[in-house]
């Protein structure tokens, strides 16, 4: 009579012990099977999982708090994705923030508006008195890692990966958080592994790029990958009814400040001008192409003066 | 009392002579060791996903022991046929049914115990800190939490065929985990005539995730406001206290052949 | 000299779906006494009713007519249960305890203080000669051993009557004479023992008075040596000849 449910937790325990174990396997033979036993195994579930590690690393994020299903919908029905375009802009700090949007990541605007969600209502449902109750015992407010607290983060993404090696989000995300925390050699192998798993993803090309940008400050190579990002996009984009335009939007905007880096004034305007047409905020675009057109004014002028 | 007492000494010792307990110890234990030595990005030190997964697994088999060690009692004395010898004696049925409940519960009480110790020793040798007072909070909740679950699973073992009972009580348990909390909405959206029964099974559940407080462990929040803990605690009296008078009038009434 | 247990027009009706009519009739117009002191056996074949009366007498199934009393007292009333001791047919006591522990369990539930427990233990573990085993789970011991357990769970309360519903089903030649053996002790110390049997040697040597039993009625009751004398032979064939099977031919 009690076997049955015995029998589920030693299977549930057992799956557990077995990612574990494959996971050990992976790091001490020097990993890299993208179908690992426990893939097979898990079948198409492991996607689920997958994205469930993921949430996962978000909700570490937020020291413990999940964006509900309900907060999701809401989000993904209203304000999808503002994208912030200043200096930090496009990078894949996170994928779902719960109300608030922190897709600009960890820049100084970023927790200017952190701030402001600071003291935003938990989660906007009815207000019962259970709901009242429920709330006093989880975590209430908007607060993010701090420090080396990121690292915490860490296991779920890997997890993400190893129970869907095609999920490119969590490898951005991965890579993006071990770029952060200053880890580039293992940004650099996890961004490669991605890019072995997923060689047509313009996403995991744009975060290279972004890592050799801040890392290496070699313009040329990360100007490199982000015109092969681009290329990827179109390929995966051309076709399609509603084309990823903020994937494009985040690439062209770094190309354009590579472009930029290095003196080549024509090519950065063209991304931007390309950029203003798929921009959610053409008006800031346009204020960049100002500023561009009047740097190449001013590296004109001296020109003609002469 | 006594009498009560009794009875709840025999269930407890019964969970100490079973193997169950062990087993489910010693694999939790164990998962965790393993998924703990793990290194993740040659960053050591990392402490959370370890707490998370201790965790999780204390839940679900303290969740086990619970509803199995409830959900047994009954059927069992009915089985080997020991309820006869023992209702042939001074002791009401109501007595009988209060012991085998205090007796899964201080037995879930010491099973907590002894997961929460091995709980904090993992979280004491990963983050150098052992926040007492939250773990004391983890550990009533929970236990006030489990403290329904065994008398629905008793209430429930007077109902259905022990096998059913398990697999009803833990499904309605992994329910109400998981989406107890959002019945409210689903009842604002549903609206009508169905908005209103959800509400009604919404205000009737028992809201055990309330008692979870994992997250707050995990990630070193503050200890839950003092207030707050004494209303769960009432809220989870009563709702054990209607579990088992409605167990009591069934069981008084059910015959025993 | 007073009744400890009487039966009046007991009548007992299970609810049985297969059956014409819906019930089974387990009892029908039961009548019999039982007077302090004595040792009365409760006889029948399988099925005629016999714990079925138990379960009436110790408040587990309700009659559908007549009336049953322990001590002058109601059997529905918890309180006419105070001063018996009952041993169940066919019982597997918690498995995972000691004979001593289970003891002390009861012991508890009588509310007798620590004292008093440990020297009834003592007694009947002696008793029952399970003295030796006093602290091996019971899941280890035999059938015959479990009985005497039993035996010893029924006597916790040194009760004033016992109930014991076949107490030698399934037992050896020398558990059953051990059995025997208590139940006349248990005489002597001036106890009145009620307990059904289906098995007659026994009964001859240790019952003051039998009921005979057939299919929910008393087909015979009285003393064992006016039963015998009245039909002219052997408490068996009495049996045979009182459920009605044909007695096989004698041999002089
Ligand atoms: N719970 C029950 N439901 C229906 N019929 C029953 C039940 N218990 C006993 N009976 C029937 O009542 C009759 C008497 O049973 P019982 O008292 O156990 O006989 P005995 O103990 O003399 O062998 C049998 O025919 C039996 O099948
Ligand atoms: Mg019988």
């Amino acid at each position: 009579m009690r076997r049955p449910a015995l029998i589920l937790l030693l299977l549930c325990a057992g799956s557990l012990a077995l990612t574990g174990w494959v996971l050990r396997q992976d790091a001490l033979r020097g990993r890299d099977q993208a179908k690992s036993a426990l893939a097979v195994l898990l079948g198409d579930g492991r996607r689920l999982f997958a994205n469930h590690f993921l949430a996962k690393a978000d909700a570490y994020f937020h020291r413990g708090r999940y964006p509900s299903l309900f907060e999701v919908a809401e989000k993904q029905a209203g304000n999808h994705l503002v994208e912030s375009l200043g200096s930090e802009g496009g990078d894949a700090g996170h994928v779902q923030g719960p109300e608030c949007d922190h897709s600009a990541g960890p820049g100084e605007e970023a927790h200017a508006h952190d701030e402001a969600c600071e003291h935003a209502e938990p989660s906007g449902g009815p207000d019962d008195w259970i709901a009242r109750l429920a709330a006093r015992f989880e975590p209430d407010r908007h607060v993010h890692l701090e420090g080396d607290e990121d690292k915490e983060m860490l296991p779920w993404v890997k997890l993400a990966v190893e129970m869907d090696p095609h999920n490119v989000d969590a490898y951005a995300v991965g890579g993006y958080w071990l770029r952060e925390m200053g880890k580039t050699r293992e940004a650099e192998a996890f961004l490669r592994e991605a890019q072995r798993n997923n060689p047509d993803s313009c996403e995991i090309y744009f975060e290279l790029g972004r890592l050799t940008e801040l890392t290496t400050q070699d313009w040329g190579k990360a100007g490199r990958l982000y015109r092969l990002a681009l290329v990827k996009w179109q390929a995966a984009n051309a076709k399609l009814e509603k084309p990823d335009l903020i994937a494009l939007a985040q690439i062209l905007g770094r190309s354009a400040k590579v472009h930029e880096a290095q003196g080549e004034y024509e090519a950065a305007l063209q991304d931007y001008t390309l950029l203003k047409r798929v921009s959610p905020s053409p008006e800031a675009v346009q204020r960049l192409i100002d500023q561009l057109q009047k740097r190449m004014a001013e590296v004109r002028s001296p020109k003609s003066e002469r | 009392m006594n009498r009560v007492f009794a009875v709840a000494a025999v269930v407890i010792r019964e969970l100490i002579r079973r193997k169950d307990f062990y087993v489910l110890f010693v694999l939790t234990a164990a998962i965790t060791l393993l998924m703990g030595s793990i290194t993740f990005f040659n960053e050591d030190d990392i402490a959370r996903y370890v707490k998370e997964i201790c965790l999780l697994l204390i839940w679900l088999a303290t969740l086990v022991i619970a509803v199995t060690t409830a959900g047994r009692q009954l059927p069992a004395e009915k089985e080997s046929r020991t309820i006869f010898p023992l209702l042939a004696k001074p002791i009401s049925r109501t007595e009988v049914l209060a012991g085998k409940f205090l007796g899964c519960w201080l037995a879930v009480g010491i099973t907590l115990i002894v997961f929460y110790l091995f709980f904090g020793v993992i979280s004491l040798a990963r983050e150098h800190e052992l926040p007492l007072v939250n773990y004391l909070q983890a550990v009533w909740l929970h236990w006030l939490m489990l403290g329904i679950v065994a008398a629905l699973a008793l209430l429930g073992s007077l109902l259905m065929t022990p096998a059913a009972n398990l697999s009803i009580v833990i499904l309605a348990v992994i329910g109400i985990w998981t989406v107890g909390e959002f019945l409210n909405r689903v009842a604002a959206k549903a609206g009508g005539v169905s908005g209103w029964l959800i509400y009604a099974v919404y205000y009737a559940i028992p809201h055990l995730e309330i008692f979870d407080i994992r997250e707050r462990i995990i990630h070193g929040w503050e200890p839950v406001p003092w207030g707050a803990v004494i209303l769960a605690s009432g809220y989870a009296l009563v709702y054990m206290a209607m579990l088992l008078a409605a167990a009591a009038l069934l069981f008084r009434r059910k015959p025993l052949t | 000299m007073d009744t400890t247990l009487r039966v009046n027009h007991l009548r007992v009706e299970y609810p049985a779906p297969s059956e014409p009519g819906g019930v089974k009739l387990a009892v029908n117009d039961l009548s019999f006494e039982v007077r302090r002191g004595e040792v009365f056996g409760f006889l029948g074949p399988n099925g005629a009713g016999k714990t079925t009366t138990m379960n009436v007498l110790l408040g587990y199934v309700n009659a559908t007519g007549g009336s049953a009393e322990l001590f002058g007292v109601d059997v529905r009333q918890p309180i006419a249960r105070q001063r018996i001791g009952y041993l169940p047919e066919l019982t597997y006591y918690y498995r995972f305890l000691t004979a001593e522990e289970l003891l002390r369990f009861y012991a508890r539930i009588f509310g007798l203080n620590h004292h008093t427990a440990s020297r009834r233990i003592d007694e009947l573990l002696k008793l029952v000669e399970l003295d030796g085993v006093r602290r091996r789970p019971i899941r280890t011991y035999s059938k015959g051993m479990q009985q005497r357990v039993g035996l010893a769970q029924a006597l916790i309360n040194d009760p004033d009557l016992l109930l014991l519903d076949e107490p030698t089903s399934g037992l050896d030649p020398i558990g059953r004479m051990k059995v025997r053996e208590i139940i006349q002790r248990l005489q002597q110390q001036g106890k009145t023992v009620f307990f059904s049997s289906h098995e007659l040697g026994e009964v001859e040597t240790v019952c003051n008075r039998v009921a005979i039993l057939h299919q929910g009625c008393v087909q015979e009751q009285g003393h064992v040596s006016d039963l015998v004398a009245k039909y002219q032979c052997d408490l068996e064939q009495v049996f045979l000849k009182v459920v009605g099977y044909p007695s096989p031919p004698r041999h002089e």
